[in-house]
């Protein structure tokens, strides 16, 4: 998503960079009594000259407008998971980071030593940390117990800057 | 590295988010203008009304060099977002670590990050390490990434670095405000090198 997002923003400031030299040029082209290069700009004005501001086509374009900033915003504003949680500071000037993909790799292999899980996944965010676990043949509550333990301890371990909510999903299966 | 550790992402998202902003804004008020938001009068009106062309005519010099100026600050900040994406850190190939009467002393960034993931690599609780020199000649920094080993601890590789290679490193550039950030990676369980 990050990825996905630097691309997109290097299409915008691209289009900025390209836009603002354009715009510049026309301006400086017009100033000199030129024909425009790229843009043009005599029919645009001719257009917003007839064109009222209830005109159907300047409705349209408004509401494109609208509709491309509230798709931006709701990209930009989507409540993405950190690429790397911050850790307590050791020192007070080495600024440390853990890995996230990494820490949920490592807290589902730690759970799936817990007596009673035969597997389980780990998914963090900023504040919460889901583990979904498998147990087979015990008490699901208990298990459930005992993962919340275990996970709570890792994380200690781990010394985090900012404490995780622990949410512990246990799926009973029987064997047959 | 990371985008959370260079800051880029999240400038991505308030810039983005401004853009998306002004959008909004521009396309808000054409609409709340266009149905009568604010009176019939402005609705029937040209988008360039006789009023708007007269005014632009009667300062056409200023607005020219107005709008020219407004157009280059725009495609200057739009290189500097581009250059953000293409080079989020910049790396250092060589940084000052002395004036003097004979001339200004270098050192080359390439052996003092291999130095320093040398010092880094050098805790059993470090599986593989990874060290660059970012930032500027003024302001170099150091950017770590660390492979904790299995079964290593995360807090004895911190304290190894903030307590010995960090030091070190600042000790060897004569700079006690030398920045660093470390990323830690935990060593993936199933015995593959996390990426």
């Amino acid at each position: 998503m990050r990825v996905a997002n630097r691309v997109l923003c290097a299409v915008l400031a691209l289009a900025l960079l390209a836009g603002g030299l354009v715009v510049a040029v026309e301006i400086v082209l017009a100033g000199l009594g030129q024909r425009p290069w790229l843009v043009p700009h005599d029919g645009w004005r001719n257009w917003a000259t007839v064109t009222t501001w209830s005109a159907r086509s300047a409705r349209v374009l408004f509401a494109a407008l609208v509709v491309v900033g509230l798709a931006l915003l709701a990209l930009e504003l989507w409540r993405r998971k950190p690429p790397a949680l911050p850790l307590a500071s050791a020192t007070g000037d080495v600024a440390a980071e853990l890995d996230r993909r990494s820490m949920e790799r490592w807290l589902a292999d730690r759970v799936e030593r817990v007596e009673g899980v035969s597997g389980a996944q780990a998914e963090a965010g900023a504040k919460v940390v889901h583990i979904r676990a498998d147990s087979v043949g015990s008490d699901a509550g208990v298990v459930e117990q005992r993962v919340r333990d275990a996970v709570g301890r890792h994380l200690e371990e781990l010394a985090l800057a900012r404490p995780l909510r622990v949410k512990v999903d246990v799926r009973s299966r029987r064997v047959s | 590295m990371s985008d959370a550790g260079t800051g880029l992402d999240a400038s991505n998202r308030v810039v983005a988010s401004i853009l998306g902003l002004t959008l909004v804004l521009a396309g808000g008020y054409g609409l709340v203008r266009g149905l009568g938001g604010m009176g019939a009068d402005a609705r029937l009106r040209p988008l360039l009304d006789q009023e708007l062309r007269a005014g632009i005519a009667e300062y056409a010099g200023w607005v020219a060099g107005v709008a020219t100026l407004v157009a280059l600050v725009v495609a200057w900040l739009g290189w500097r977002w581009l250059r953000r994406q293409l080079v989020p850190s910049t790396p250092l190939r060589r940084i000052p670590v002395g004036d003097g009467q004979g001339g200004r002393t270098w050192i080359d960034t390439g052996a003092l990050a291999e130095a320093v993931t040398r010092d880094l690599a050098a805790s059993g609780h470090v599986a593989a390490g990874q060290v660059r020199v970012v930032g500027f000649h003024g302001a170099p920094g150091l950017a770590l990434t660390a492979e904790v080993a299995p079964g290593g601890d995360t807090r004895a590789v911190r304290e190894h670095v903030a307590g010995h290679v960090v030091p070190r490193a600042r000790a060897v550039l004569g700079r006690d405000e030398l920045a660093a950030h470390v990323h830690l990676r935990l060593a993936d369980p199933g015995g593959r090198t996390v990426g």
